[in-house]
């Protein structure tokens, strides 16, 4: 069940769209910060609270890669490696924080800490390489820089 | 080397702040549009030879001039921030770093069209830069830069933000979205658009 803060915060969100469908994904962003991840129950929530289809909210958060269906770590790292990032070597970077976190791509470290994904362009092609961290931008990338970053966050 | 126009403020200390762009000259632009009929101001805008950054360089005055006149049509103007073509990172700096430059830009150019209502169609994934717009959105309704009778004139304007996500392969997906009042385009509900998207009946 989602907390009454969050029902309120989805009721609120309601007041500022014009129909309950254009304001499906703010509400999606409320799920995701209070279980972690969009949970299919979350999303029958907001479904009932909007009072439309779940389809209409399933449909949603599968078309878009901003809202994570299974549990993230408490840090996501996501690494761009479209175009600008790959000539400045952002594939290299994944793998330093693949071998240094012991996990793969989509994977989430057994204490739930780190999750590695690789995403498309992030807008910050000047500063490339670049990876993201939950809502963070870490910009021109190299092995210490990385190592340095993932260290501060242990 | 080429000058900083656009970017000639980022680096100041607080520049995203309101507080900073006063001080820089913001909305000093705002004032003086709002004492000139949205015609002349058209005209102005025409005759300095400002073009739009999205490429192609066309001409921001005559793009204005091809909204209706009627002042019975509700009008909405719609800022895509959802840059993220690869190799593209020129208006992320703006969010960021000089947010009211937008937010001062966009009540112009609503004042010239006509519009009361705007709304600025920023990507998900650029989280810190919607903390940034929401908050100079907040201060410049504080001032009256944005609400019922701007700065002393009949001007009405209302702004807000919507954290959206990539579409792909949509023509002008903003503004396809505002026509379904969607805040979404999942592949099953796209629509035909047509080709002046400038006078679309939203309805």
């Amino acid at each position: 069940m989602l907390s009454e803060a969050a029902v309120n915060e989805i009721k609120d969100i309601r007041k500022r769209y014009a129909t309950a469908r254009s304001c499906i994904m703010p509400c999606l962003y409320v799920v995701q910060k209070e279980y972690g991840y969009i949970t299919e129950d979350g999303m029958r929530e907001i479904a009932k609270i909007l009072g439309v289809k779940p389809v209409l909210v399933f449909e949603v958060s599968t078309f878009y890669t901003m809202y994570n269906k299974k549990p993230v770590g408490r840090y996501h790292v996501q690494v761009c490696t479209n175009i600008s990032c790959s000539i400045m070597d952002g594939e290299h970077i994944v793998d330093v924080i693949s071998r240094k976190l012991g996990v793969k791509v989509k994977e989430t470290t057994p204490d739930k800490k780190f999750t590695l994904s690789t995403v498309e362009c992030l807008g910050s092609c000047g500063t490339a390489p670049m990876m993201q961290i939950n809502d963070k931008y870490y910009e021109n990338l190299n092995d210490t820089k990385v190592e340095e970053i993932l260290n501060s966050l242990r | 080397m080429f000058e900083p126009v656009i970017l000639k403020n980022i680096n100041i200390p607080d520049s995203f702040k309101l507080s900073a762009y006063i001080n820089s000259g913001g909305y000093q632009a705002l004032k003086k549009a709002l004492e000139m009929t949205p015609d002349a101001l058209i005209q102005m805008v025409k005759d300095s030879g400002l073009r739009g950054r999205g490429g192609a360089g066309f001409s921001t005055g005559l793009k204005w001039s091809f909204i209706p006149k009627d002042a019975t049509l509700q009008k909405y103007l719609c800022c895509n921030a959802d840059e993220g073509e690869p190799g593209t990172f020129k208006d992320r700096a703006i969010i960021e770093y000089d947010p009211h430059q937008l937010v001062e830009g966009m009540i112009i150019a609503s004042y010239a069209i006509g519009a009361d209502t705007s709304y600025i169609y920023i990507r998900g994934e650029f989280a810190f830069g919607a903390d940034r717009l929401e908050a100079a959105i907040k201060e410049a309704y504080q001032k009256n830069y944005l609400g019922k009778n701007i700065l002393g004139s009949k001007f009405n304007h209302d702004m807000s933000t919507g954290v959206q996500g990539r579409i792909y392969a949509e023509r002008r997906p903003p503004s396809s979205n505002l026509l379904k009042g969607e805040g979404h385009c999942p592949v099953s509900s796209r629509r035909f658009l047509p080709m002046w998207v400038s006078s679309e009946n939203l309805q």
